[in-house]
């Protein structure tokens, strides 16, 4: 049986579909005692492989970016260049000149814009969407007192400007420890939020959102309003979330959202190049029209 | 003895086993699955009336738009929140009209006067869903995953708007009222000849809550819901904190109409989310009975294990 071009699996689809493995001699992994929906991935994959297709998965968390040039303003924040194999390796330079405020001006780099849905469908831009996000420390600074920060984010334009406008989720090393860092870029200027200090974080999870449908004010785009950090064991770490009373959201308008990762420095306090590696990576891409009506 | 048959309830689906198996009773099964029950004598007949080709399939749950691309299709698509099942009325003198649903609205009413006020979304008329179980791609959704999902709720028929009635949808990690029950949600207060957004907590059965500045406008509010975490102190937040309050066009309303501060998570743990509705009376003074509907919606849950 071909499932016909343009169509997905389905109920009826895939009711007829196992009768006609029943049919024709085959089984079906299980029946009665487990639902059909755990029988279904089962038999997505059982039917992919008769069909020399793949079954789609759009749980997996993808890399948010593995390629490309990182921009290195002044010349003056990379040591080399950065690399990429399971996550970014980069080295900050320190000292005078090297401390920023802005994530577009340290290091980064700013991908090509997400245009297709997990479904394969090409994003409606005034459709409102989510994305799940996640930081993940592979390698800390060498001295967690580097005032160094990483972060992850959406923008909308491929090159830093004054008319840029983004949201971002990070971490922060300073002083010590490490604290969540959660920020926007509305028409090129920076607002960010710091959490509390904790030493055991080692991922911030989040989730950015456009709501609404329009232009400018009519759209807000945000990371969620309290991120949360994540230990080495996957807990939840309570209390330390960045910025609760700020939702750190920009008036963004209809927009195809590319992603983007900086690192930088944001005093002039360490005077040492300081190596790093980081792991950034996101949900499916799912889109929704505005549920009016 | 019968064959029986468990499939994701769709209103489509209903009408296409039907027609190829008139004699099949079909019912919900209390894990939220769909039983087909067909008799022996016609399981012959059932399976030779089995069409040849694919069937498009048309109609509730996945397929919110109409296509009949539903589960690996619908990663795009609206889904009603819940589309059946009992509501409960603490205390028997909250409901008026009974909850009724019909495409992709309920509609109710809630009676008015002594007693029928409460603070608590689970002390209203409420109804609490099966647990979501399937992710978007069609895999089992695991208790330790981290999750998120987009909850909309759109008024459909506002009460009188001086009637103190809140409408709500969220999820809860129990599936019945208790001192344990924990859960987040999102909903609509209908007050003061206005309206505001509200999002709240559930954390061992009490409630929490923060409301928006009233605005007449608001007409949906959208929340992204998302848990963090694998242990029993996950935590669950629906932290839109405003900006998915929607006006009749879809746009945002302003930062005039942004819920409080507050975080408003609660330590639900790792449990599998279940969807939950309610409305409320927050006070007494209207003793009219008062009818309205809304739409409560949600995309596909994503899950993912921990980065």
């Amino acid at each position: 049986m071909t499932i016909p071009a343009g169509y997905q699996y389905n109920d009826a689809v895939l009711f007829c579909l196992e009768q006609a493995i029943v049919t024709a001699g085959g089984s079906i992994p299980v029946r009665d005692g487990r639902t059909w929906n755990d029988r279904r991935t089962q038999l997505t994959a059982y039917l992919a492989t008769l069909q020399g297709g793949a079954a789609t998965d759009v749980e997996a968390l993808t890399d948010f970016l593995s390629s490309g040039t990182w921009i290195d303003p002044g010349g003056n924040h990379l040591s080399g260049t950065p690399s990429f194999s399971s996550g970014w390796t980069l080295t900050l330079l320190g000292g005078a000149g090297t401390s920023v405020s802005d994530p577009f001006d340290g290091a980064h780099l700013i991908g090509s814009p997400l245009s297709t849905l997990a479904t394969g469908a090409a994003l409606t831009t005034s459709d409102i969407w989510s994305i799940a996000a996640h930081l993940l420390e592979l390698s800390p600074p060498d001295s967690l007192s580097s005032d160094i920060n990483i972060a992850m984010g959406l923008c909308d334009e491929d090159a830093d400007s004054a008319t840029i406008n983004a949201a971002f989720i990070g971490l922060t090393y300073s002083g010590g420890s490490r604290a969540l860092l959660k920020g926007r870029v509305t028409a090129g200027v920076v607002s960010s939020n710091t959490g509390a200090a904790n030493n055991s974080m080692r991922a911030h999870q989040s989730l950015f959102f456009k709501q609404g449908n329009g232009s400018g004010g009519n759209v807000r785009f945000a990371p969620l309003l309290t991120t949360r950090a994540i230990d080495a064991q996957g807990d939840s770490i309570a209390g330390v979330g960045a910025g609760a009373a700020t939702p750190q959201d920009t008036p963004i308008g209809n927009f195809t959202p590319r992603p983007f990762l900086a690192a930088w420095r944001s005093s002039t306090t360490d005077g040492t190049a300081r190596a790093l590696s980081f792991r950034s990576r996101r949900g499916p891409f799912l889109a929704h029209a505005a549920p009016i009506s | 003895m019968a064959v029986r048959y468990k499939f994701v309830l769709t209103q489509g689906l209903r009408a296409a086993i039907l027609a190829i198996a008139p004699t099949a009773t079909i019912s919900r099964s209390s894990d939220g699955y769909l039983g087909v029950l067909v008799p022996t004598a016609s399981v012959a007949t059932f399976e030779a009336n089995l069409p040849a080709s694919p069937v498009e399939v048309t109609g509730g749950l996945g397929d919110s738009d109409g296509t009949g691309l539903i589960d690996i299709g619908a990663a795009s698509t609206w889904t009603d929140l819940l589309m059946e099942g009992t509501w409960i009325n603490p205390g028997s003198n909250k409901i008026g009209q009974a909850p009724a649903y019909s495409a992709g609205e309920w509609s109710l009413s809630l009676l008015g006067g002594a007693g029928t006020n409460v603070s608590d979304p689970l002390s209203g008329a409420h109804l609490i869903g099966p647990p979501l179980t399937t992710c978007a791609d069609g895999s089992p959704l695991d208790a330790t995953d981290l999750w998120s999902i987009l909850l909309a709720l759109t008024e459909t028929n506002a009460p009188a708007l001086a009637s103190d009635i809140v409408i709500a949808a969220g999820f809860v990690n129990e599936d019945v009222d208790s001192g344990t029950i924990d859960g987040v949600w999102i909903g609509i207060n209908y007050t003061g000849s206005s309206r505001t957004a509200v999002r709240g907590v559930l954390s061992n059965g009490g409630n929490a809550q923060a409301s928006s500045a009233p605005s007449t406008s608001i007409r949906s509010f959208v929340a992204p819901i998302s848990k963090h975490g694998n242990d029993s102190a996950a935590s669950w937040d629906s932290q839109a904190r405003g900006r998915g309050i929607l006006d009749g066009s879809g746009g945002c309303l302003g930062s005039t109409v942004a819920a409080a501060t507050g975080d408003l998570q609660v330590a639900a743990g790792s449990a599998l989310p279940r969807p939950f509705l309610a409305a409320w009376r927050t006070t007494t003074t209207d003793t009219t009975t008062r009818g309205l509907a809304f739409k409560a919606r949600r995309g596909p849950i994503v899950g993912m294990v921990l980065p």
